[in-house]
């Protein structure tokens, strides 16, 4: 029996999603307890607007340790991303102030970043080519039920049934390093990545610059997916970020009930990943993206125009269901088109430089518009309502013209062609 | 080849200038919602003392109650009123709390007297008489002018995205690997 028969193949999925779940539960556990956190430590809420903004400039400077998986292999990068992001939480529960704080997420942030684009590396060169988007969807989907995670703490109340209150969120995050312990053995480095640098071209391709992703034969396709996830992510992140407040304040919905709304669409929504992966897998990456960004492009219009809560539950369920399910191929967009030597480094770049520039970018530009005071546009809804018609077209054009489909690529035969080349 | 990302900056400079007013609404919600952080509220940002006592008036408890007490804040569109030297505007409001407490009212503002150019500062508040006033949800929006600058961004970014990528495939293309 092989090595890597679909027995392994589902204790290294439930290993990689880990990775992905954590990285969604770690997103949401902060901004779910800032409250307590800053009661407890005695501080501002300017004090945690400087927090958040410098835990998530670890994930920019994620790019730098994701990309040495091309160097150091996946599985020990994958192992050291884990441990890393375990010590870094299980040292936020212990922080006696909020620099302390800052600095363990912020290193929570760098390994999490990390972690996302090697698990998604791994999965496109473990898996079979006909089920390589169904492994993806599986995986990314966990991301969003990471951050069902945190609700469903916050909703029974962990921070109050334990006698070391918000700290006990981040004690959670310490349950990966248990599967660390258990997979650790059985898990093999990759077959691609074992192959390449055993073969006979190795020593002549460059496994270490960060720029080797952007040589000319990938150069375009580099840039093509990054602007696709650019685009992408800069609505969908600031969609995220607002909509709890535009529910609130310009729909009339209370707090408790646009926090269920919220864990209702968000189950939807991983729905949307898991569909999306088998989907592509039949019908191809390209035309299911298109597909997506089309009902992400009207439902997150509609959904910043609601002004019904009833009416609000369906719209936001599929908005989320295309909006966040498209990330399973914009995934595959960044890591299927390149050849194993460089596929970790351009998915570094795609993700932690193009997308986590979107993602920042997109909710500071609703804010700025639609601030109530001050913004040009004045409401939060109609902003992210103008900006989702102003970048998805893009996007979608992108994706069409310059993204190669990748339903089936021979992963072997690419690497083969870069060897002899 | 420069011109155009200039076009774009002044473009954008003109945007922000332009949305220099400020609404009466906003000013009123944020007043609104530094009742609902407890200890730490600062009502008086927005308007001094007069503001404090407003803030008295709607919520004698604000200073004791918990940070996040307040499960709705709904303000709805202003009623600017007086003359061009000493305008006013009315606020309806409408805040719950989680324990099902319902407070209705006005908050009226005036053109602050050292704030920045057109800021307006909480002079007082009326309770009662605002509930039906308005349905809660926000009054400010987009313009059908905007609607066409957002689809205007649309066609201008997927031609620059076009555009770029154009060029770096042909550009590619020639280079060796």
């Amino acid at each position: 029996m092989s090595a890597r028969d679909a027995r392994y193949r589902r204790k290294l999925l439930i290993l990689l999603s880990s990775a992905t779940f954590f990285e969604g539960y770690d997103t949401f556990a902060l901004p779910f307890v800032l409250s307590l956190v800053l009661a407890d430590l005695g501080r501002s809420e300017q004090d945690a607007g400087i927090v958040r903004s410098i835990t998530a400039l670890g994930t920019v400077v994620a790019f730098v340790l994701a990309a040495r998986a091309d160097r150091v292999g996946r599985k020990r990068l994958l192992l050291v991303t884990i441990v890393g992001y375990t010590v870094a939480t299980a040292a936020t529960a212990l922080a006696p102030g909020l620099i302390w704080l800052t600095a363990t997420q912020f290193a929570a942030q760098v390994f999490l970043g990390a972690e996302w684009a090697v698990a998604i590396t791994i999965v496109v060169e473990e898996f079979p080519r006909a089920h390589r988007g169904r492994a993806l969807g599986i995986v990314t989907s966990m991301n969003t039920l990471g951050g069902i995670f945190v609700g469903v703490l916050a909703a029974i109340g962990l921070a109050t049934l334990t006698p070391i209150g918000w700290r006990a969120f981040f004690l959670v995050g310490l349950i990966p390093l248990v599967l660390v312990a258990r997979g650790r053995r059985s898990m093999l480095e990759t077959e691609r990545y074992e192959a390449v640098r055993a073969g006979d071209g190795s020593d002549r391709l460059d496994h270490t610059s960060l720029f080797e992703a952007w040589k000319p034969a990938f150069r375009a396709t580099v840039l093509a997916v990054g602007l696709v996830t650019f685009f992408r992510f800069f609505v969908v992140s600031a969609g995220a970020f607002w909509w709890a407040y535009y529910a609130q304040r310009e729909v009339g919905m209370s707090v408790s009930l646009s926090g269920l709304y919220l864990a209702a669409a968000g189950l939807v929504g991983a729905a949307g990943f898991l569909v999306a992966g088998r989907l592509m897998d039949r019908f191809g990456r390209k035309p299911v993206f298109l597909a997506y960004l089309a009902g992400a492009l009207v439902f997150g219009t509609w959904t910043f125009q609601v002004r019904e809560a009833t009416l609000m539950l369906p719209v936001l369920c599929a908005g989320i269901f295309f909006g966040l399910g498209s990330v399973a191929m914009t995934s595959a967009f960044a890591t299927e088109p390149f050849p194993t030597y460089v596929r970790s480094r351009a998915a570094a770049w795609c993700r932690n430089a193009f997308e986590v520039l979107g993602g920042v970018l997109g909710a500071l530009t609703v804010g700025i518009l639609g601030d109530h005071v001050s913004g040009p546009v004045g409401s939060i809804g109609d902003a992210m309502s103008l900006i989702t018609v102003a970048m998805l077209p893009a996007a979608m054009v992108v994706c069409w013209l310059f993204v190669p489909e990748t339903n089936g690529e021979d992963m072997v035969a690419m690497d083969e062609a870069v060897a002899t080349a | 080849m420069r011109r155009g990302p200039t076009v774009v900056a002044v473009a954008l400079v003109l945007l922000f200038a332009c949305g220099g007013t400020q609404r009466p609404e906003g000013v009123a919600e944020r007043w609104l919602s530094s009742l609902d952080q407890g200890a730490a509220g600062t009502p008086d940002r927005f308007g001094g003392d007069p503001a404090v006592q407003a803030a008295n008036a709607v919520l004698p408890d604000w200073r004791t109650r918990d940070p996040g007490s307040l499960d709705r804040i709904e303000v709805g569109g202003a009623v600017v009123g007086g003359t061009a030297a000493a305008a006013t505007a009315d606020v309806p409001f409408r805040i719950e709390s989680t324990d099902g407490e319902v407070v209705t009212g006005t908050v009226q503002e005036a053109p602050c007297d050292d704030g920045p150019d057109g800021g307006w500062c909480v002079h007082g508040a009326e309770l009662g008489g605002a509930a039906s006033a308005f349905d809660g949800s926000w009054s400010a929006g987009a313009s059908g002018t905007d609607w066409v600058w957002a689809v205007a961004a649309a066609v201008l970014l997927c031609g620059l995205a076009v555009a770029l990528l154009a060029v770096v495939t042909r550009r590619s293309a020639r280079s060796p690997t």
